[in-house]
């Protein structure tokens, strides 16, 4: 499966090049951090966030939505540093 | 203002065949602009003396007539056959908005949550709870205070009576048809499902060239679904949207929803199978 932060930004740089330029950009997106950053990224033009009746329905439990944790928006840039593990055959381990 | 104008009084004004000539000279052909200050502009003495009344008066009355006649603001989906229906069924719930079956979808939210014992069914060890509360963030705050209502409606909010009167203007002339699709196509937002299913062949066979040169606003809207993402090409935008709508566009509303997202807000299930987190 695609990760979002890979499947998401030839989208946005196809878009921004057939933008016309006077044209005004609203986004409605949940997980604001990281689909902000891409749209800031690859999109490359001015947005606005907007709350739309679509965006609404789509998110469903927006407006009732429990508060969410900082973790969930989040990029973890670290993590493939932190998750990089060599196997090492358990022979060679001694 | 309208009120007091004589020539707006009437109904009939609107309804009854207008006397103006379709001749080539008055009704110039539409380029890609399609706008309607063309008509005004072609032979002013001429024009004035054939026109009925109501062409007599300002372009921009006009317009707010033919607001009052058909939709102006709305948010109307592609698929929706006619085009200007206003289809509940196509907005009512998410997998209705992009035409998927409930098992594509997470579960609703269950407030209940917000109660003793959330942070177990989040999988948060007893040691982490304590410092995830603290990072809570305030979202519920952002998306209800700080964020802009988007003026856009859903057409489904509104009574669905359009389509006698839209027809009834699209008939009256030449020249109102103009004018009015310029109103309906111009003046209202088309929403676009971005998945590998095709909402362009949609456009393509709902709406003539023409037609799709007049649209002005239009709505993407995307959710990625893990399920299909093994064998299907997700997230796309058709060369004929990118290539004959997206280039006379003033408006271009980007909704998006992560798969992150509602799976992580909802419960622990969910984030069990995702490997994007």
């Amino acid at each position: 499966m695609k990760l979002w932060l890979d499947e998401v930004p030839p989208v946005l740089k196809g878009l921004g090049e057939f933008l016309p330029p006077s044209v005004t950009v609203l986004a409605d997106i949940d997980e604001k951090k990281v689909t902000a950053e891409l749209l800031v990224k690859h999109l490359g033009r001015k947005w606005t966030p907007v709350q739309t009746m679509t965006g609404d329905v789509l998110f469903r439990n927006r407006s009732t939505r429990r508060k969410q944790y900082e973790w969930m928006d989040q990029t973890f840039k670290d993590v493939p540093a932190e998750a990089d593990c060599r196997c090492v055959p358990w022979d060679e381990r001694f | 203002m309208l009120a007091h104008h004589p020539a707006v009084s009437g109904d009939s004004i609107l309804f009854t065949a207008s006397p103006y000539r379709h001749s080539s000279n008055l009704l110039p052909s539409l380029g890609a602009e399609g706008h309607v200050a063309h008509h005004d502009r072609a032979n002013p003495a001429r024009t004035a003396r054939e026109q009925s009344p109501f062409f007599r008066l300002p372009e921009k009355i006009r317009l707010e007539i033919y607001r009052l006649c058909v939709p102006s603001g709305f948010v109307f989906d592609v698929r929706e056959h006619n085009t200007f229906r206003g289809l509940a069924r196509l907005s009512a719930t998410p997998q209705a908005l992009l035409n998927r079956s409930r098992g594509h979808f997470e579960q609703p939210s269950d407030d209940s949550l917000d109660d003793v014992g959330s942070d177990y069914e989040f999988g948060l060890d007893e040691d982490n709870s304590e410092s995830e509360s603290d990072g809570v963030a305030d979202d519920e705050d952002d998306y209800s205070g700080a964020l802009q209502k988007n003026r856009w409606l859903n057409a489904t909010v509104r009574r669905q009576g359009w389509l006698p009167e839209i027809r009834s203007l699209l008939t009256a002339s030449k020249r109102i048809r103009e004018e009015v699709l310029d109103v309906l196509y111009g003046e209202n937002v088309f929403r676009v499902i971005v998945s590998p299913q095709a909402s362009a062949k949609k456009i393509q066979s709902r709406f003539s060239k023409t037609k799709v040169r007049r649209i002005r606003h239009l709505m993407t809207l995307y959710k990625q679904f893990e399920t299909l993402a093994d064998y299907l090409p997700q997230c796309r935008i058709q060369t004929f949207i990118r290539q004959e709508v997206i280039p006379n566009l003033t408006t271009l509303h980007i909704v998006c929803d992560p798969p992150t997202g509602t799976a992580m807000t909802i419960t622990g299930r969910a984030s069990a199978t995702s490997p994007t987190r």
